[in-house]
């Protein structure tokens, strides 16, 4: 039998390298397909029930679910799974509340970003121009996350390698380029222009349709790796699951139950936040508008949520297999939560299983910011300036592709200057902010014909500002009662403010045709 | 909107209860930096999970309401979805009550590689709403998008497209 092991990090530069030249490729092929704005943002409408389904799940898991999933459930047993078991309601609500009625919005108006379909339900430009301005601060923060994520992986994948480092220290062009000022690794700089080279070489080529066919293959990398690593974490302690609960529970009961170390309303507060929150994420639902028929969201459906749920093993596996195996004393203690995935690859897997599943997370987090970068790119060139000045900008293919770098070097900007505590935040809040602006002026007001102009103008302020309100107490140390989610607090108050002010108007008049796809 | 009603008065009482965590899990005995601890979970849900129930029902309620709202069906779709929405409220009673009886007892029975309890969790609160999307699946030209409705739209779409077309001329 081959002995792969003195060849661990060789393999999984070869797999990275691999799956960027495939993302590459696709960004090439996919040029060819784009004509016009209509095919950067919205794939022309032509994707299939399947490819669609898996741009859907793709793109709802991040980097986050590969990497802080098993860092959670590390570090606070159960509690995170809550992010994970609503995936099966949420799904079904994002279905259920925007499956149908977006793609027929789209059928009937041809938006190309959802705040066009935002300014034909409500009639308001200014409803356009706040839906735009959240969505672009939101895409800011978590696309710096995303890429910080990228980078500080690659990082250490290089730094690793022995041979490529011994290539880099004896090139004094690439020393100059990549390392440190001490010569002893490579700059986050470095890292972060390599991974976002090959993130916007796809998406400015190819656009949206480079996006959804690169989460194809991002898509099925993920559930592959998901799979793999569940059986090794199963197999990593003798006795498996059970095992892995007894020991748990042995050391500390709650850590293993369904409340985990969080407790009982910081659990509630994220399965609402998560379960109804995926209604308002807009690199996920955009999604939902480009599939070539109307009927193929019922497929989409379950096929994302198989997708998504066999993903999340990976969640859960090895942060019950990293918990168990250093309260036994089987592994020594880590030196941060946040090394609980890298340290059980790096440790368990095989090296072939390592190389997969390093290709997954880079996936995993490219297939997210992609999406990202083509709904804020549409906010930018398309949103905005329509708002503003009640027209779209003159070639606005062209100024897509310029908006695209411009976004992905201000985010990367951001990732290098500002301080990791404050990404982390502002990447953590990125669903929260989505979430509680988007799903009162989208998710209900779609479906909803009472829901006024002013109570989504006026939703979207209120969660911005309590998004920002806790953001800012929690940099002062400052914590809500009971762990609650902030993000959680803001989707109550804004769907609050939403039902309150519509009920309390006068049920608005709408457009024949607006009228027309909401009786349906 | 009464349920978005009592989910904020119920995060406005939880300002009145004193958390004992202060609102940050408690650090790991032997693994404190990297690792949290639950601590007695009796002494950390006494005063919140009636509260913690309600507001789990309330979340339920609200969620098949928007389902209700995202198809705007009756008869046999809102039978279904009301038994479906009781037996999905069922199962977050059983869980906080498994979770009550987990934390009070020795009774650690393991169902399925977890705790009774969380059992119900993975299993449960999973499984439950697969129904919602079963139904949605099996019942796509029932009740989501019937093809006469759909023939319409393309209609008005069309109408649309053309009335743009001759703008345009």
């Amino acid at each position: 039998m081959v002995d792969f092991e003195p060849w661990r990090q060789a393999i999984v530069v070869v797999f990275v390298a691999l799956y960027m030249v495939a993302c590459v490729a696709v960004g090439l092929w996919a040029m060819r397909r784009t004509k016009d704005a209509g095919d950067f943002f919205m794939a022309g409408r032509h994707l299939g029930a399947f490819v669609a389904s898996m741009a859907v799940f793709s793109s709802t898991l991040s980097g986050f679910g590969f990497v802080g999933g098993p860092e959670l459930v590390y570090k606070m047993g159960m509690s995170s799974m809550w992010m994970v078991v609503c995936v099966t309601i949420g799904y079904a609500i994002s279905f259920f509340l925007l499956g149908k009625r977006l793609r027929l919005f789209a059928e009937v108006h041809d938006p190309l970003s959802l705040p066009d379909v935002i300014a034909v339900r409500y009639g308001s430009e200014t409803t356009r121009l706040l839906s735009s301005i959240a969505i672009l601060g939101g895409v800011i923060g978590y696309l710096a996350s995303q890429m910080k994520a990228m980078a500080v992986v690659l990082q250490s994948i290089i730094e690793e390698n022995t041979i490529l480092m011994g290539l880099i220290q004896d090139s004094s062009l690439l020393q100059s380029l990549l390392m440190n000022a001490d010569q002893t690794g490579v700059t986050v700089e470095a890292t972060i222009a390599i991974s976002c080279t090959v993130l916007v070489f796809y998406c400015v080529t190819g656009g949206i349709i480079a996006s959804v066919y690169t989460d194809v293959f991002q898509g099925a990398i993920m559930i592959v790796a998901a799979l793999l690593v569940f059986l090794t974490a199963a197999g990593s302690v003798d006795g498996g699951f059970t095992e892995m609960s007894q020991t748990i529970m042995a050391d500390d009961p709650e850590a293993m139950g369904p409340w985990g170390t969080l407790g009982m309303m910081g659990c509630l507060s994220w399965y609402f936040l998560f379960a109804l929150g995926g209604a308002g994420q807009p690199q996920v639902i955009t999604k939902t508008m480009m599939s070539r028929r109307v009927r193929d969201a019922r497929s989409i459906l379950p096929m994302a949520m198989i997708g998504y749920m066999v993903s999340a093993l990976l969640w859960l596996s090895i942060g019950l297999a990293m918990r168990t195996l250093v309260l036994k004393g089987d592994h020594p203690e880590l030196a941060s939560s946040g090394q609980a995935a890298t340290a059980f690859l790096q440790t368990y897997a095989h090296p072939l299983l390592a190389g997969v599943v390093f290709a997954g997370l880079f996936a995993a987090i490219m297939s997210t910011a992609d999406g990202f970068l083509s709904v804020g790119t549409a906010a930018l060139v398309h949103d905005i300036p329509k708002a503003i000045f009640g027209k779209p900008i003159k070639n606005e293919l062209l100024w897509a592709r310029i908006a695209t770098v411009v976004l992905a070097i201000a985010a990367s900007v951001f990732a290098v200057k500002s301080g990791i505590g404050l990404i982390a935040l502002l990447g953590a809040y990125g669903w929260g902010i989505f979430a509680s602006t988007l799903v009162p002026a989208v998710a209900i007001g779609i479906n909803w014909k009472r829901g006024t102009a002013l109570a989504a103008n006026c939703s979207i302020v209120a969660a911005l500002a309590v998004n920002i309100s806790v953001l800012i107490g929690e940099q002062n140390g400052l914590r809500l009662p009971w762990s609650i989610n902030g993000g959680a607090v803001a989707l109550i108050v804004s769907l609050t403010v939403y039902m309150g002010i519509s009920l309390c108007s006068k049920q608005p008049d709408l457009p024949e045709d607006v009228e027309a796809v909401m009786d349906v | 909107m009464c349920c978005v009603g009592g989910m904020c008065l119920i995060l406005l009482s939880l300002f009145f209860i004193p958390d004992p965590a202060a609102g940050i899990s408690p650090v790991h005995s032997t693994f404190a930096s990297t690792m949290f601890q639950g601590d007695i979970g009796v002494d950390r849900h006494a005063d919140v999970r009636w509260i913690g129930l309600i507001f789990a029902l309330l979340q339920t309620i609200f969620f098949v309401s928007v389902l209700f709202l995202g198809t705007r069906q009756r008869g046999l779709f809102s039978q279904l979805f009301t038994v479906g929405g009781l037996v999905y409220a069922g199962t977050f009673i059983a869980l906080v009550v498994a979770h009550w009886v987990y934390a009070t007892t020795d009774a650690q029975d393991i169902v399925w590689g977890f705790p009774l309890s969380t059992a119900i969790m993975m299993y449960g609160i999973v499984g439950v709403p697969v129904f919602f999307s079963a139904v949605y699946y099996a019942k796509f030209d029932d009740w989501v998008m019937k093809p006469d409705d759909l023939q319409r739209i393309n209609d008005l779409a069309e109408r649309k497209r053309q009335a743009q077309a001759e703008e345009s001329h």
